[in-house]
């Protein structure tokens, strides 16, 4: 059977080599860690009844399953350069509040 | 005070760089479907076109998707919005392709 | 009689027309299948559902729908919808004319996840799409079904509260509401009480209605032809907070010296607004001398309001109201393909670049080439 396997790639100023994403071993699954229901409505004690149909053993039932974990791994690199993002703005700030003025004249 | 101005158009234009970019390849079994899936997503329009930009090729049979963005949040919520309906196209091609004479059966 | 030929576009040795419709604009997921005789539809030659599935997405109670998750409902499901509605109706792509989708006017994403599946399909299956107006769809449907000819309109649902009448081609809205809809207005109040939203919170509201004695003032608010609901909302939901909030205050009817209960406050909420809505129908009808009201929209389901406006057309000479029951007021896809095809049957397609949704379509956008 063909397999067709999703790829990503990466670039960014803080990444300027390309970062490659895979799906990966597996196993995969249409059922996404990043595309669950709302945390909201499971705290307010509803269940999730809407989950994706389960993949077909086919060339495309595993690359819908293979694009979700594509998806998972997508959101999880993006999620942690934001944060890594937000703790150099943070270092960023700090620097600035205690050389509070000096960055103003040095150019 | 003309050096803080400059320095807040120096910040404007490098927030404003769409250099946050992700590159998606998907294949498909066919030219035919990456073309399919390529047209049912282009469609939409692409909202906030200052932050980013949005390409969407069908090369043979694989469907390239490129997202350039202001920053990392940008890219991630459009690119996961974009796989979602990717994947509602995939699954509508998985059933639905070469079935044009079918008659499903209930509860199938 | 409709001014323009509706059978220039039947498929060779086909005496009839097939639309697949499809319907996501709120929380609802509908696809159905209908059938269009050649000719004219009347009494005589009406259309045929050949299916209507529907599946809702249901939150916990006190918890509204939220955008994102009403879209991955249907995303999720969307396919297998499809082919339910197709196995149902005994129908293959290869039988169908057209799909149609609703377009607008409702919330951005779950419109778009539909979509996305109609326009795969429709490329997939050669078949041509059709952007449907979604209160166009109710306003269509509920003549087909009832038969009324030139009603005023009564739209009132989740999203939507209009008086209607059709003059030139266009279905011209009267009055409206300037802030909530009515179904929001009574969804919002369901929270408030924690009612179940299964299996509609305005369905359980009406039940709890039907036991309610007492009738507690609350603000009227008529503005013109349009009415504002939004003011009635906080009121109430001020009065059940004191009731049921930490405060627990007893609230008593003035003439029997007995409590009030959530039941009354139901009861309340809805005689209020729906003496409203039969204010401003009725001013319609005298405007555009008509005596037919036809009610769409899901809180056309309502037997409370039916009565009522019955109450007041049979004042009238020749007054009647027309309803529908849930499988046709509530959100459906089967009011989507019906719709859809008189459109398709005017000529009217959309290329796949003219099938974006819109959260704000007026329902008085839509050229009605269909009707005189």
């Amino acid at each position: 059977m063909t397999t067709l396997v999703p790829t990503a790639i990466y670039t960014s100023p803080t990444e300027p080599i390309e970062v490659k994403l895979i799906p990966g071993v597996g196993p995969h699954s249409t059922d996404g860690k990043t595309t669950q229901i709302s945390e909201i409505v499971l705290k307010a004690g509803g269940e999730d009844r809407d989950k994706p149909s389960a993949a077909k053993d086919t060339p495309l039932g595993n690359l819908r399953a293979q694009l979700t974990t594509l998806q998972d791994k997508l959101n999880e690199f993006l999620t942690q350069k934001m944060l890594n993002k937000r703790k150099l703005e943070d270092d960023d700030i700090e620097r600035r509040i205690l050389d509070d003025g000096v960055d103003e004249d040095s150019d | 005070m003309p050096i803080i101005l400059l320095k807040t158009e120096h910040l404007l234009l490098r927030q404003m760089a769409l250099d946050h970019i992700v590159t998606i390849q998907i294949p498909f079994e066919t030219e035919k479907q990456a073309s399919i899936a390529r047209n049912s997503i282009a469609a939409d329009p692409v909202l906030k076109k200052n932050e980013i930009s949005v390409e969407f090729i069908a090369e043979g049979n694989v469907l390239q998707c490129k997202f350039a963005g202001v920053s990392d949040r940008v890219i991630r919520v459009a690119i996961s919005n974009c796989i979602d309906n990717i994947k509602t196209v995939i699954e509508t091609i998985e059933e639905f392709d070469g079935q044009k004479d079918t008659l499903f059966k209930k509860d199938s | 009689m409709a001014p323009i030929d509706l059978d220039k576009y039947v498929r060779p040795g086909k005496d009839h027309f097939l639309a697949l419709g499809l319907e996501g604009s709120a929380n609802k997921l509908g696809v159905g299948v209908i059938k269009h005789p050649l000719g004219e539809l009347t009494p005589e030659n009406r259309a045929l559902i050949l299916s209507n599935v529907r599946d809702t997405y249901i939150t916990p109670p006190g918890e509204g729908f939220l955008p994102r998750d009403t879209a991955r409902h249907h995303r999720n499901w969307v396919v297998r919808i499809i082919k339910r509605a197709l196995a149902d109706a005994g129908v293959a792509g290869a039988d169908l004319d057209c799909i149609c989708f609703t377009q607008g006017p409702g919330m951005g994403a779950p419109l778009q996840s539909v979509v996305i599946a109609a326009r795969t399909l429709a490329q997939l299956w050669e078949l041509p799409l059709v952007g449907v107006n979604h209160c166009v769809g109710h306003i269509e449907m509920g003549r087909e079904i009832t038969g009324a000819e030139n009603p005023i309109v009564l739209y009132v649902s989740g999203g939507n509260t209009q008086v209607i009448a059709y003059s030139n081609q266009r279905y011209r809205i009267f009055g409206e509401t300037l802030d909530i809809a009515i179904g929001n207005c009574l969804d919002r109040f369901a929270r408030t009480l924690k009612i179940p939203n299964e299996p509609a919170p305005g369905y359980n509201i009406e039940q709890m209605a039907k036991r309610g004695k007492h009738l507690v003032q609350l603000p009227y608010t008529v503005k013109g032809m349009d009415l504002s609901m939004s003011g009635i909302l906080g009121y109430i939901d001020g009065v059940a907070k004191e009731m049921f909030g930490p405060q627990q205050k007893k609230l008593v009817d003035k003439e029997t010296g007995e409590e009030i209960t959530p039941e009354d406050l139901c009861f309340s909420l809805q005689e209020t607004l729906f003496s409203m809505l039969v204010e401003i129908t009725e001013r319609a009808m005298a405007h555009v001398e008509s005596n037919q009201v036809l009610i769409v929209g899901g809180v056309g389901s309502n037997e409370r309001l039916q009565e009522m406006m019955a109450l007041m057309v049979k004042d009238r000479k020749n007054g009647s109201v027309y309803s529908t029951d849930e499988r046709f007021c509530i959100d459906n896809g089967i009011m989507i393909a019906h719709a859809g095809l008189l459109a398709y049957r005017s000529g009217q397609t959309n290329a796949l670049e003219d099938t974006v949704c819109t959260q704000r379509f007026r329902t008085d956008e839509v050229f009605v080439e269909w009707r005189d």
